[in-house]
């Protein structure tokens, strides 16, 4: 009986030093109580989607394909039958014309979308006019100096934010917000408790990933690339809440992080119930021929449903009414294809 | 007996998750020493290359004040009845981000004020490369665009700006790269105000 007591004491304190010597572990593991596989639908268009850093976006009935590196930029399909109804937008330096824009951090604002280009500079496409005459109109917006190397910039209601990196912010934080009217600039945000602090410098490159506003302009996801993780925030800069479901071994190779790490979360879409990411979990090379999952999580960060996608889906979005998703793949041209969420929301 | 042997157990097994645990914790803190040693070097690299640059940047506002420099100046800048102007100084190899976000705060500036005498100074040898470089900066703002071989002698790795006043003087030289805090204050402030005050 005594041994027995002892044996426990000696197995009570392995279990303590243990339990002392390791990090305070704050990764969560969370599983989607609905799990589904789905099959597309293939929506033949002209060919209009030629490259890997294609986008697409839906403002009200029309979705926009965004091809940043072609002469015209900008082609237009009407849904829900995706028939293409023209395009707009070409390269160039001079007045309605773009530097390569970011397909990807294109978002809706307003009676259209919001980008920004290689020059730095960030626009205002209004569609409101182009089912009915065919013709946008382009504002640019001027930036502060503070904020150039625009990354993963959005608009949230009278402010421009934008994630690092950014030339000269006041401090170390992962946002920087630009209030159009005030003129303020103003540094948000707490950078994930993952890593030490002595790698601080590569924060904004480890913690990088894609934004997208919940469209009543109340919060904003932000979904990582390099870290199974996503933080909500909202409009005032407040984290409100965070997940951190998974990081990658081996993922520093000296100093820096090793090459083609894994990527996961590289599409966010949202609708005021729910955000749609898009995860890859893949090195980026494997991409074109690695099919995703689409997860589904609210604004509570709650899991709601995991889809298994049947192609390698590039980028997606969402209809207004949260029904179907519109989305390009890696290798088609000449398609659009299309998921039927209802049954699954239902 | 079996008391004894028993306690003899316990200590050994003590000894060992102690030894250990002492193992475990030497590492930890050998390894927090080579982390702080490897911090302790790299601050003190970055504290160097900023000292050079402090350096170079009270060299250069001295060096703009000496006569014959504002002479020059002068004959660069005001050759076209210009009195006054808001100078953004770029030097061969300097930082392009950093001209970059000072041609973004100059651009708010004539947006918000209509002023006009704004220049862009390439202290570059080849013509070509200054012009390469204003090309790559794509930006919307009106002003004049200056190559001039100054032999400047100091290297900062950040452009600079200045206003030239009517007494041809250079005033408020400022480098935003080096004190990102003043940086608005700067631009929306003191620049700001300058430019009301001529307007």
């Amino acid at each position: 009986m005594r041994r027995f007591v002892f044996t426990r004491f000696i197995l009570f304190i392995i279990i303590f030093l243990i339990f002392h010597n390791c990090r305070e572990s704050n990764i969560s593991k969370l599983d989607f109580p609905i799990k589904v596989d789905l099959k597309n639908t293939s929506i033949p268009i002209p060919i209009k989607v030629y490259g890997k850093l294609s986008s697409v976006i839906i403002y009200n009935d029309l979705l926009l394909c965004i091809e940043p590196f072609s002469d015209t930029i900008y082609s237009v399909f009407k849904l829900p039958s995706c028939s293409y109804i023209g395009s707009f937008g070409t390269n160039g330096r001079g007045p309605n014309e773009f530097n390569q824009p970011a397909a990807s951090n294109t978002s809706l604002y307003g009676n259209g979308i919001v980008s920004y280009d290689l020059s730095d500079r960030f626009f205002k496409i209004d569609l409101s006019e182009y089912l009915t005459n065919k013709t946008v109109k382009v504002s640019n917006i001027k930036l502060p100096g503070e904020i150039s190397m625009l990354n993963n910039g959005f608009m949230l209601n009278d402010s421009i934010i934008i994630g690092k990196p950014y030339v000269g912010g006041k401090d170390n934080s992962p946002f920087i917000r630009y209030n159009i009217n005030s003129r303020k600039v103003e540094s948000f945000g707490i950078w994930p408790d993952i890593y030490p602090v002595d790698r601080e410098k590569l924060f904004w490159s480890i913690y990088s990933g894609r934004s997208h506003v919940k469209p009543d302009q109340s919060m904003f996801a932000t979904f990582v690339f390099k870290v199974k993780m996503f933080q909500i925030y909202k409009s005032n800069g407040d984290l409100y809440k965070e997940n951190i479901m998974e990081t990658q071994e081996n993922f520093f190779e000296n100093e820096w992080i090793r090459p083609y790490p894994l990527q996961y979360y590289t599409c966010v879409r949202a609708t005021d119930s729910y955000i749609y990411a898009l995860n890859v979990s893949c090195p980026g090379p494997k991409m074109p021929e690695n099919i995703p999952t689409l997860e589904i999580w609210d604004w509570e960060a709650r899991p709601i449903v995991k889809i298994s996608l049947d192609i390698p889906v590039n980028q997606f979005d969402i209809s207004k009414d949260g029904k179907f998703m519109y989305c390009i793949d890696w290798n088609t041209m000449d398609k659009i294809f299309l998921y039927d969420l209802t049954e699954i929301l239902n | 007996m079996r008391t004894s042997s028993l306690l003899l157990t316990v200590s050994v097994f003590i000894f060992v998750i102690l030894n250990l645990y002492l193992g475990a914790k030497l590492r930890s803190i050998r390894r927090d020493i080579h982390d702080s040693e490897k911090q302790y070097n790299n601050k003190s690299i970055s504290d160097s290359i900023e000292i050079e640059n402090l350096r170079a940047a009270l060299f250069q506002d001295f060096w703009f004040s000496k006569s014959e420099v504002t002479e020059l100046l002068e004959k660069v800048i005001f050759d076209n009845n210009i009195q006054d102007g808001i100078i953004l100084f770029i030097r061969e190899n300097q930082c392009f981000q950093c001209a970059k976000s000072i041609i973004m705060d100059f651009e708010i500036l004539q947006q918000d004020t209509h002023y006009q005498n704004f220049f862009i100074i390439g202290d570059y040898d080849k013509k070509e490369d200054f012009d390469s470089i204003t090309y790559k900066l794509d930006s919307d703002l009106n002003c004049t665009k200056i190559q001039y071989k100054f032999d400047f002698p100091t290297k900062c790795q950040y452009p600079s700006v200045f206003i030239l006043d009517n007494d041809h003087y250079p005033k408020y030289f400022f480098i935003p790269s080096l004190f990102p805090k003043l940086r608005e204050e700067y631009f929306y402030n003191i620049i700001f105000n300058y430019i009301k005050n001529k307007t």
